[in-house]
């Protein structure tokens, strides 16, 4: 018997960082690798540099999940085949971001506790 | 093609061979194109992106073998086929013999069965929301 409640589409545990990156470049549009490689060094403040290896790794397991998808792009850029987020992604990255905004506000009224 | 790139085209042989069909090339092109990045801010940034890509390539090779013979044969066949294809390629050209059939009807099944999986697996545990999730998720698949 599970004694933990989850909410519907809660991830059974928290994502890790690569992966949470991932789906927040790709949650304004489709990018291929090199550009979501670029925008997570971007969205990171330059702290994480992902290789080429873990961005595919974490591409291959997200799309055995079914959280991306593979496209053909429809422009004329030499890397054709990019990644976008599903429904069940974009479902997975919102829990993920109210976990943390929870956690976030739990660490602040600590904090404003022990100043008081 | 200059050394670096040429070397880490060989490493990619230690894929397997169904991971490197479908990311291989990818995986070159995003190296082609840091690698050029790195080398214009010198030869100790390409070096320190040398030794860090090539570390990266060990352990997700590793991990790319581990998940081979630990997942399920069925979800790979799955998307493999439907993700391997680049563009401009004939069916015949990438689709193991056999194996021809619709790319889009093998997304929508493996949608189906990945969502029936987790909707039994939510049943089993009692958790009848997240089964109602997965219900609708189901429902919404089928109709797209």
């Amino acid at each position: 018997m599970r004694h933990v409640e989850e909410q519907p589409e809660s991830p059974s545990r928290p994502l890790t960082e690569p992966v949470l990156l991932i789906l927040l470049s790709l949650a304004d549009k489709p990018r291929h690798g090199y550009a979501l490689m670029k925008d997570i060094e971007t969205l990171s403040a330059g702290r994480v540099r992902m290789t080429t290896g873990t961005l595919y790794g974490a591409l291959r397991r997200l799309l055995e999940d079914s959280w991306i998808e593979r496209f053909d792009q429809e422009d004329t850029s030499r890397e054709k085949q990019a990644y976008r987020l599903t429904s069940v992604g974009r479902k997975q990255m919102a829990t993920e971001l109210d976990r943390m905004k929870q956690l976030t506000r739990a660490a602040a009224a600590r904090l404003r506790a022990r100043e008081a | 093609m200059n050394p670096i790139t040429r070397l880490y085209k060989i490493l990619l042989r230690l894929y397997p061979r169904d991971c490197r069909a479908w990311c291989a090339r990818e995986m070159l092109d995003a190296f082609e194109k840091a690698a050029s990045d790195h080398r214009a801010q010198g030869l100790a940034a390409l070096a320190r992106f040398g030794l860090a890509e090539l570390s990266g390539l060990l352990v997700e090779a590793g991990a790319a073998w581990i998940a081979k013979f630990t997942s399920s044969r069925y979800m790979r066949g799955f998307w493999i086929p439907t993700t391997m294809r680049r563009p401009g390629q004939s069916p015949e050209d990438w689709c193991p013999p056999g194996a021809r059939v619709l790319s889009d009807v093998l997304e929508a099944q493996r949608r189906v069965d990945l969502n029936l999986h987790h909707m039994m697996d939510a049943i089993s545990d009692r958790d009848f929301k997240r089964a109602r999730f997965y219900s609708e998720e189901d429902l919404r698949t089928r109709n797209r």
